[in-house]
């Protein structure tokens, strides 16, 4: 094991910070339609902290926070909360790439994968006909959750000091392992 | 093995989640009163942040309206001349229109009460155009009522909780009210599609419609009191009819709620009047053979 072990205070953060994103989603500044679409701050913030601290999230607890935020924004419940937990676990399963490589990797990784989640989410709303307005709003919630991604990383990075671990410190652990 | 029991854990997740999406698929009312229910209890706690919130919003906006003051100031006062002229003509008028009632005897429909709330949290989601207010079955809001700001409608209560009630707003995709174009009197429906002007569909003869007419509530369904101020109406980018809206979107903060008492109903065609008639005796005679 590479990753810092499970610690209940990072998780408690982790969760406060979730319910942080979610208030901000739901503040009620934007009553008119055609406003500037809002990030999905909350897969954001959970990619790039499952790439840091892995164990400090909690496959139920992370399952169980994308579906209060299904609940809380008047999405198809349930639907959303899936394809952002296999999201999650996607880059879960890269993360020992993508910590060896430049930051844009991780970035296009995440990306990536936040498009196969919107295209099959918008496929079964379809198959199911559940009525969404038309037009390009899957595409804006894309471009505006990829571009929040880094400013999510870099707070996460140096105001929460949520980082992975060095990797020196892994080589040195790799070292005493062998 | 912790890896397996992994696995297995996340495949379970994901099959309760799409459980559940196909319960909300299916079920839809019921999982609907469970996160209105849920809202109930976790929304509330929120809003002590709103009023912060509101006023910080009302102070970026007026910080930027800082650098046109002056050119709307002089806007103001233009207007208000002109209002002046308007408001002799809507006392006149007034006072016209009460001679003319105590003339007729006529008695108009018992006044709406209403109750008013503020704004708890938007949908949260581009898809939705809704609000939740703070204001609940407690406080005597009803599924189905109006909601207005100061000016005009805003939308429809849909799903009522102890303490907090959801508007659905007229821009929503779900929205649907039946509305009536003044002066021509034409009937329409009021359809939301998510964009800022609702459309105006099915107009009986959209040749009679001009832009800035009227829209008001028609109270078709029974559901909205009628003549409620909507909008008026104007002709979309690919010309199709739609309405702009009175009501104030971009700064809605306090909302009312219409109480509307039940209409009376008339049961029935009425029946003959006149002295009662003896019963046929053939019908009578038949109901003995029987």
């Amino acid at each position: 094991m590479t990753d810092y072990p499970f610690s209940p205070l990072r998780a408690g953060l982790f969760v406060l910070l979730a319910l942080g994103c979610m208030y901000f989603n739901l503040m009620p500044i934007q009553t008119t339609a055609e406003t500037l679409v809002m990030p999905d701050i909350l897969l954001g913030l959970a990619a790039a902290w499952v790439i840091r601290r892995p164990h400090c999230m909690p496959l139920l607890l992370t399952a169980a926070l994308f579906l209060l935020s299904d609940f809380l924004m008047y999405r198809p419940v349930g639907l959303w909360a899936v394809i952002a937990l296999l999201i999650v676990e996607f880059m879960r399963g890269q993360r020992d790439v993508l910590r060896n490589r430049p930051f844009p990797a991780e970035w296009a990784a995440f990306a990536g994968a936040l498009a196969v989640g919107l295209i099959v989410e918008a496929v079964v709303l379809q198959l199911t006909l559940v009525a969404r307005p038309s037009g390009d709003i899957p595409l804006q919630v894309f471009a505006v959750t990829v571009v929040a991604y880094p400013v999510l990383a870099l707070l996460l990075h140096s105001v929460f000091r949520v980082r992975a671990p060095k990797p020196a410190e892994r080589s040195r652990r790799l070292g005493r392992v062998v | 093995m912790w890896r397996a029991i992994r696995r297995v854990l996340l495949a379970g997740i994901c099959l309760t989640l799409v459980g559940i999406f196909v319960l909300w698929r299916i079920d839809n009312p019921r999982v609907e009163a469970l996160r209105l229910s849920l809202m109930d209890r976790l929304l509330p706690s929120f809003e002590w942040t709103i009023s912060p919130l509101t006023s910080l919003s009302r102070m970026v906006s007026d910080f930027q309206e800082l650098d046109r003051v002056y050119e709307q100031n002089r806007e103001l006062r233009r207007e208000l001349q002109r209002m002046k002229g308007w408001r002799e003509a809507a006392l006149q008028l007034e006072q016209k229109n009460a001679r003319l009632r105590a003339l007729n005897n006529v008695r108009l429909s018992p006044r709406i009460s209403y109750v008013s709330g503020e704004i708890l949290t938007d949908s949260g989601s581009p898809f939705r155009q809704s609000a939740l207010l703070n204001i609940g079955r407690i406080d005597g809001v009803q599924d189905g009522s109006a909601t207005v700001d100061g000016l005009g409608l805003v939308g429809r209560v849909s799903g009522v909780g102890e303490r907090t009630a959801r508007v659905i707003l007229l821009t929503d995709i779900n929205s649907r009210v039946p509305v009536l174009v003044q002066p021509s009197g034409q009937r329409a429906l009021l359809t939301g599609d998510n964009t800022n002007a609702p459309l105006l569909e099915f107009v009986e003869d959209p040749a009679q419609l001009r832009p800035g007419d009227r829209v008001v509530t028609s109270g078709d369904g029974g559901i909205f009191p009628s003549d409620l101020l909507v909008g008026t109406a104007a002709v979309g980018p690919q010309g199709r009819q739609r309405v702009r809206l009175s009501a104030e979107y971009k700064r809605l903060e306090f909302i009312r709620v219409l109480r509307q008492a039940p209409s009376e109903t008339i049961p029935g065609t009425g029946d003959l009047i006149g002295p009662s008639f003896p019963l046929d005796e053939i019908t009578v005679q038949g109901a003995i053979d029987d």
